[in-house]
């Protein structure tokens, strides 16, 4: 009988370190994208940037949809209130409030930092699934705080990707990227990222904070703090279009 | 082509009806208690110094702007209300302008301040489940938003100030959404040129990635417009358009075109953009591109150069833009002459000082000489413009 029980308290004890064993970089991501899959998405956020000593703050909310790969976001503080941004799968407009007009923004302009910052357009309005993007190979495990992470090395199926190569830091339990690094073409590191306050939302565990640093520039780093954000709720179609930018 | 909207006679009435819906909802939007208000503005100090032949000139603007906004599910209120206290030598301009007088500023006294007040925009917007309806005092926009853009209704162009918010139409317009990315405009407005309606359609899409469009408009007596328009990419940011202009007989025609290209380097910190102006009514007396009241009485401290006038067939302008991060941004912008290869350059730097509190430091040379357009001895040597901004 003892015998049994210790065996059973070993299985115990083992199954869960011999399931963590058993991911591969490919589990890993396809459990990174699911954690991030959703059918809508509203949020509010902040974003602090910060260049030395200065710092500057902008908010804004937004809404997202997975299908079609469309987003909404309208800022709201003084600097750039009223200005909005309609993304379409990978094409974006911006909306003027003092022009009361939609101007179509060009897909190399989508490189720069957004309202400034060490976000590109093509960071925040990025949605695809890593999977289908990139290939996936298992680094050596590390610690971020006191949380297990595996490291995968992720590198593009094709070039028109933004980032040639990442390697991003996954939580073991949560399947959330702690870290990621991206690189340029060559094997340049262009950013670091790092996500963190992770909260139960729903089923999901999600990161309310992201710091991004721009290693380009010195001394330069932005926060994006998000107040609130709510998966998988009812979202108008018609947010979606350019007429309702002009609301 | 569109006279049978509303005879010359029936404009008159037209404003009237249109400033009375206003003023009926101004009345009634303020009980709607669950719209929400929304105030926000700027204050905006111009010191401006003006080199030319004689003594330097200079001139001080101070502009309020006051954001109105009502908003609830179905409908938008919205005001932008400017207040302007002018200084210096911009106040014989004025005073110039206001009159029609020919008498030179310096005429004048020029410790006298100027004041000002302007609505710019005032207007309801509905949105329908048929469409979406804006009457009052608005920007009706066809084309590409840009530097030039044939289809613009007030298409003048302040060289100082590219961004400068212009006057508003008093207008009935309607959006009529056909998708996602598509859809149809109209708009009639008893503002026009010798006392007739203007009104005008424009219809847009996407294409395989790129934003089209078609645009019909009057603009006044003898004064019709038709063409189209498009914004896109091919690696680089491309756009162009084309306008055709004819009179009520379908004479005495002729073109506006543009073609504009674009491309950001070093990860978007450096930016890249020029458009080729193409004006076919060149020396037919007229300016395509042309003042109106207006910006004229809105006058910003370039009095002398707010409107160079593209009266010549070909224009070049060129923007370089570096912004290595939000506090700080470098520009240059060019327009040239492409005939006389007269020039002139205005070169920014732009500093954000903390939120919502800018600085920025411009100056203007132009580079021709004798008769050229953008000749110094007849615009100055120079314009030296400091500003400083607050939003709220």
């Amino acid at each position: 009988m003892l015998k049994h029980v210790i065996t059973l308290s070993l299985l115990l004890y083992l199954l869960p370190a011999m399931s963590q064993a058993s991911e591969t970089a490919k589990s890993i991501i396809e459990k990174v994208d699911k954690n991030q899959v959703f059918v809508t998405e509203k949020f509010t956020a902040t974003m602090v940037i910060t260049k030395g000593k200065r710092t500057l703050t902008k908010q804004f909310y937004g809404y997202g949809k997975k299908e079609g790969m469309k987003s909404f976001m309208e800022f709201t503080n003084p600097e750039d209130k009223g200005v909005k941004y309609l993304k379409m799968d990978d094409e974006l407009w911006i909306y003027f409030p003092d022009a009361d007009d939609i101007m179509k923004i060009s897909g190399h302009m989508l490189r720069q930092g957004m309202m400034g910052s060490d976000i590109s357009y093509e960071d925040m309005l990025e949605n695809d699934s890593i999977d289908e993007q990139y290939d996936a190979k298992l680094l050596e495990d590390k610690k971020v705080g006191d949380r297990d992470c595996y490291v995968v090395e992720l590198i593009a199926k094709k070039p028109d990707v933004t980032y040639e190569k990442q390697v991003i830091v996954v939580d073991k339990n949560w399947f959330i990227p702690l870290e990621i690094e991206l690189y340029a073409r060559g094997g340049r590191l262009l950013k670091k990222m790092s996500q963190t306050d992770v909260k139960k939302i729903g089923i999901r565990q999600v990161p309310t904070s992201i710091t991004i640093k721009d290693m380009r520039k010195k001394n330069s780093q932005t926060v994006i703090t998000f107040t609130e954000i709510e998966f998988d709720v009812k979202v108008p179609a018609k947010v979606f279009t350019k007429g309702y930018l002009r609301r | 082509m569109l006279r049978w909207l509303l005879p010359a006679e029936t404009r008159l009435i037209a404003s009237l009806l249109i400033f009375a819906s206003l003023l009926i909802l101004l009345l009634w939007l303020p009980v709607m208690s669950q719209a929400k208000i929304d105030l926000s503005g700027a204050i905006r100090n111009d010191a401006v110094l003006i080199g030319t032949e004689g003594e330097p000139q200079f001139n001080n603007i101070v502009e309020n702007k006051l954001i109105l906004q009502r908003k609830a599910e179905d409908w938008k209120f919205y005001s932008d209300v400017r207040f302007y206290l002018y200084t210096g030598d911009a106040v014989g301009a004025i005073h110039t302008q206001k009159t029609g007088t020919s008498e030179s500023p310096t005429d004048l006294s020029l410790d006298a301040d100027y004041f000002l007040a302007k609505v710019l925009r005032v207007f309801v917007r509905w949105y329908t489940d048929s469409g979406d309806f804006t009457l009052g005092k608005t920007y009706v926009s066809f084309g590409n938003l840009g530097v030039f853009n044939p289809f613009e209704i007030d298409s003048s162009i302040n060289v100082s100030d590219l961004s400068y918010t212009k006057d508003g139409l008093v207008a009935l317009s309607y959006d009529l959404p056909l998708g996602d990315l598509s859809g149809l405009r109209v708009y009639v407005s008893p503002e026009a040129q010798d006392s007739e309606v203007s009104a005008g359609t424009g219809i847009f899409t996407n294409l395989s990635g790129f934003d089209v469009g078609m645009v019909a408009n009057r603009a006044g007596r003898d004064d019709n417009i038709a063409g189209v328009y498009f914004k896109g990419d091919l690696e680089l940011g491309v756009q162009g358009s084309y306008a055709y202009h004819f009179n009520d007989q379908a004479q005495d025609s002729y073109s506006e075109a543009t073609l504009g290209l674009d491309y950001s380097f070093f990860e978007g910190e450096w930016l890249l953009g020029t458009q080729v102006y193409y004006n076919g009514n060149e020396g037919r007396g007229d300016r395509p591109v042309a003042p109106t009241d207006a910006n004229t009485n809105t006058l910003n401290a370039f009095a002398q150069l707010d409107y160079a006038g593209f009266t010549d067939t070909y224009y070049l302008y060129g923007n370089l833009v570096h912004a290595p991060h939000e506090f700080f941004r470098f520009q240059l912008d060019a327009f040239v002459n492409l005939e006389d290869y007269s020039s002139l350059i205005v070169h920014t730097l732009a500093w954000v000082l903390s939120d919502g509190l800018n600085l920025s430091l411009q100056w203007m040379i132009p580079t021709g000489v004798g008769d050229t357009q953008y000749s110094r001895e007849v615009l100055g040597k120079y314009i030296v413009l400091l500003r400083a901004e607050a939003k709220l």
